[in-house]
């Protein structure tokens, strides 16, 4: 009996011993030559041989991608149907990405980097995480909706409007709003949720274009009493329009795609496109640099941009057209909605004046803080 | 009764410690070495790295900015401690009702309420702050549709409630292991003696409990200064630190920024830290030996009516706060709402299986592996630092807890910092998966650990020594046969918190290595709520099922040992019941 347990908790120790040694001699080959361990060896000699085969045939390979969503699956199923490269999907949050990006000094987990407000490419690319690619299709993009140097492209607009929860509304003996000027109305004191937007792309981009819609000053000026409205800046992206449907405040400053229809359908909840200028943030798509399967990732976006049919099936998965704008010249799809309700907007001016937008943006929101 | 705490065979005992640390000190132990060594690499080296990002706020290396940062963060900072102590305080005591009403119960009841603290371990975060703002939201089925009360939860009461909520089970788990590790013969002495049970209660039981009251406390309080999640989603307004810190990094991008405020975090924790050791020293002093231990349970000691109705009203309240959150998770999974009305659906759980649930295996199998060796090196590493350390005991002590005070975020990308390169290339593997999970858990093992060393007397492995026993045969034939409780714990308590902790390892996830809390985030992201629903209703009833199966097994195993062992060491404790038995 003895034995039997003395065995039992050897068994697991020595694992944990192996496990603490490994540690061990890892540390020890970092003081001595510059041998490797052989796992990340491994690694690499897979990442040789996957480049060389996307290279001459087109079998085989693998293609790791980041996303906004899982949806996207679909569209690089397709993909490996076509090609036989291998796809892996991550989703994950542009700020999550971002500063993953920045933590692993150069060996991003991932190749692809597919979707997300395009402030947080323009920001990668002024830290050199992104890697320079020629499209074939490069020429068919319109100029506002790729990087002039070839380090982001796009594939479609998040446009911006409100989700309203007509029962809170009735309560308040308010009426629904139908521009962003409504939204200073003080019978909506405490009523209103928009994520922060250093958080969420999509409300950075609403604060970079009613900035330039109003200019400066006046711009401001309608944030400072809209922060008087607004209840508090969430800081998860989902956050105003799952809160609103749950009737947690009135109207929710939101993006405005599938999930938001379906929650709009779900809760009774509608859906306002100001008429006022509606806000768009281009998403983004990009090669990280020092990707191990940067020949995939570039064949994918080829793959993609060459094709209108694939194109159409991205725009299918998204629910939306605004590929249209993207690559004007695809036929057979219609933008679904009027260009000239979106906002002018100066896409240029995005990433350069991100910091000292925000930085003005913490200093009027933080005022408010509860102590 | 005093004469019988003050009974301490203190400066022999002294004596002899100081001698074997002295032997221990002369000779150095190439475990404790792999045990030190691993602490160095896995928590110190990539909290340098991060903590080095602090000296760079301005650009380039100065300390200089720090004060007006600090000046700047004051009001969160202070946030964080203001709802850092009442949530551990709170939960804390309620953690201590909780595990004296479950202590009073007769079997069945027992069996029903471990149930239910233990599927509140598991709880996925995400989605019980959905349940709490479907239950207690300003339009919430109970206070608006119920009481008709329009409560605004977005403030800190909201954190401090939800914290509370939350920590609760582990300290009443962590509060019932510990008491009823008691020696009840005290217990009886006290009553044979004339003592009433609620004298027994104030003047013995509480100061005996008072190392694990302590660790219950310092360890919410650790835990909710690292906590973003909950201000993040309940807060509102109100900012933690922590919360401002998980902004900083995924909002602004300033890692150097955030190091720095991670700096500010140490002070609070420090100080909980240092009134957690003084507790622990007295404690030490006053928990004699633990020779001819019986087994204790309030059972024993009938409380008298009245306080026993209190225990029992408020633990009904918790458990029905509790429950009715786990039916509002289980409900969103077969509820389908259309213009404001709901209906019953399958659909959600058809959805379900066509889903790759491939992670929920993958988490097991990590949630498992961490479990085993972070139990192990966990209870290892305690018992060295309580028995053979003779410096550096304190020091190693609070380098261990960092980890469980950053925000999940920041261990994440030290990790990341820390093992992107090559000699020590861990990104992109499980293993780096389970490392993060056991570090940062691991104070609590090492508390659970060290808190049951404390009522092990010493005297026995004197006395094993003065027979001749060496040093390996003194650890694993007296020492750790006597830890299986502690071990049974800290491996159950690894094995839940691993199953669902989501900040820093959704940050060391890749394509090729999805975790279960990672689907969830994702499906609730894309505003799945009833699939996500469901899945988290299979992560809790995989892990309790799991989590039983392995606790009768233990409890299986353990009886046979003390059977097979039983008259040969004589004070080998008698095999207990399982704390987790189900």
């Amino acid at each position: 009996m003895k034995k039997i347990f003395n065995i039992a908790w050897a068994l697991p120790l020595a694992a944990s011993l192996l496990l603490a040694s490994c540690g061990g001699s890892t540390a020890m080959q970092s003081t001595g030559a510059a041998s490797s361990s052989e796992e990340s060896s491994a690694e690499s000699e897979k990442a040789e041989t996957t480049a060389a085969a996307a290279d001459s045939a087109s079998e085989g390979g693998s293609l790791s991608v980041v996303a906004t969503s899982k949806d996207y699956q679909k569209l690089f199923d397709s993909f490996t149907a076509d090609t036989g490269i291998k796809t892996e999907l991550l989703s994950m949050s542009s700020g999550e990405v971002l500063s993953k990006l920045k933590a692993e000094g150069g060996t991003p987990m991932a190749d692809l980097w597919f979707g997300g407000g395009i402030d947080a490419f323009m920001s990668a690319k002024a830290d050199g995480l992104l890697e320079k690619v020629e499209l074939d299709a490069a020429k068919d993009i319109a100029s506002d909706y790729k990087d002039s140097e070839g380090y982001w492209y796009t594939k479609g607009l998040t446009v911006v409007g409100f989700i309203v929860n007509t029962e809170e509304l009735k309560k308040l003996g308010a009426p629904e709003p139908k521009s962003w000027d409504d939204l200073t109305n003080p019978a909506y004191k405490d009523e209103i949720l928009m994520s922060n937007p250093a958080i969420s792309g999509t409300n950075y981009g609403v604060v970079n274009a009613i900035l330039q819609k109003k200019g400066e000053e006046e711009g401001w000026k309608y944030f400072t009493s809209l922060n008087e409205n607004v209840k508090y800046y969430a800081k998860r992206g989902g956050d105003p329009r799952e809160k609103t449907a749950a009737g947690e405040a009135a109207i929710g400053i939101t993006p405005m795609d599938k999930k938001t229809e379906k929650l709009a359908e779900e809760q009774n909840c509608s859906l306002v496109y100001p008429s006022d200028g509606i806000p768009y943030i281009p998403e983004g798509v990009a090669v990280f640099k020092g990707a191990k399967n940067k020949d995939a990732a570039v064949k994918f976006l080829n793959w993609l941009y060459s094709s209108d049919e694939h194109l159409k099936e991205l725009a299918e998965i998204d629910g939306k057209n605004t590929i249209k704008v993207v690559k004007p010249n695809i036929e057979g799809l219609d933008a679904g909605f009027d260009l000239n309700t979106l906002m002018q907007e100066d896409l240029s001016l995005f990433g350069s004046q991100r910091d000292q937008i925000l930085a003005n943006w913490d200093s009027l929101a933080g005022q408010k803080a509860e102590s | 009764m005093r004469a019988l705490l003050s009974e301490n065979p203190e400066g022999k005992r002294g004596e002899r410690a100081a001698a074997a640390a002295l032997f221990s000190h002369s000779r150095p132990d190439p475990l404790l070495f792999l045990l030190l060594l691993s602490c160095a690499l896995f928590i110190a080296y990539p909290l340098l790295l991060i903590f080095w990002r602090a000296l760079y706020l301005e650009g380039r290396p100065g300390l200089s900015a720090l004060p007006a940062l600090f000046l700047r963060e004051k009001s969160s900072l202070f946030h964080s401690f203001y709802t850092a102590s009442l949530s551990a305080l709170f939960s804390t005591a309620l953690g201590f009702f909780l595990s004296l009403r479950i202590s009073s119960s007769g079997r069945r009841g027992r069996s029903i309420l471990l149930l239910l603290l233990m599927m509140s371990l598991v709880s996925p975060p995400f989605l019980s702050s959905l349940s709490y703002i479907q239950l207690y939201g300003r339009r919430g089925l109970i206070t608006w549709h119920l009481f008709r009360i329009s409560y605004d939860p977005y403030n800190k009461w909201g954190i401090i409630a939800m914290q509370t909520l939350h920590f609760s089970s582990l300290n009443a788990l962590f509060l019932l292991d510990y008491l009823e590790s008691l020696d009840g013969k005290w217990m009886d002495a006290a009553r044979d003696l004339g003592a009433g049970s609620m004298a027994v209660l104030g003047t013995l039981l509480l100061p005996l409990l008072s190392p694990a009251l302590l660790a219950s406390f310092g360890l919410s309080f650790l835990r909710s200064l690292s906590d973003f999640g909950t201000p993040a989603v309940i807060g509102g307004r109100y900012d933690t630190l922590a919360s401002d810190i998980y902004l900083q990094i995924i909002g602004y991008g300033k890692m150097e920024k955030a190091a720095a405020m991670n700096l500010f975090l140490m002070l609070p924790a420090f100080l909980a830290f240092l009134l957690y050791r003084r507790a622990v020293r007295e404690g030490e002093r006053r928990n004699g030996n633990g020779r001819g231990r019986e087994r204790f349970t309030m059972q024993r000691l009938s409380l008298p009516a009245l306080f026993l109705s209190f225990l029992s009203i408020l633990s009904l309240l918790y458990f029905t706060v509790l429950s009715l959150q786990y039916l509002c998770i289980f409900l969103l999974g077969f509820l389908k709402a259309e213009r404001g009305v709901y209906h019953f659906t399958s659909e959600y759980l058809s959805r379900l299986f066509r889903y790759d649930l491939s992670s929920l295996l993958l988490s097991l199998r990590l949630s498992l592996a961490a479990a085993l060796f972070g139990a192990l090196f966990g209870l290892l590493l305690s018992y060295y630092m309580e028995r053979r350390l003779r410096f550096g005991k304190n020091a190693l002590d609070f380098l261990i807890s960092l980890p469980y005070l950053l925000p999940g975020t920041c261990f994440g990308l030290a990790y990341i910092m820390a093992f992107h390169r090559e000699p020590l290339k861990l990104t992109g593997t499980s293993l780096i998966l389970v490392l993060n999970l056991i570090f940062r858990q691991l104070p609590v093992v090492i508390r659970m650990g060290s808190t049951a060393l404390l009522e092990i007397s010493r005297e026995l492995e004197n006395a094993a020594r003065d027979l001749g026993a060496s040093k390996r045969r003194l650890l694993f034939e007296i020492i750790l046969p006597q830890l299986s409780r502690p071990f049974r714990s800290a491996f159950l308590y690894l094995f839940t918190s691993s199953m669902c902790s989501a900040g820093a390892v959704i940050f060391l996830i890749d394509a090729g290595h999805k975790i279960a809390v990672y689907t969830l985030f994702d499906l609730i992201n894309s505003g799945e709520y009833g699939t996500a629903s469901l899945l988290s209703a299979l992560m809790i009833l995989s892990t309790v099922l799991l989590s039983a199966l392995l606790s009768a097994l233990f409890r299986c195993f353990c009886e046979r040992k003390g059977k097979g062992r039983r008259g040969n060491e004589g004070s080998d404790r008698e095999s207990s019941r399982t704390v987790h038995a189900l």
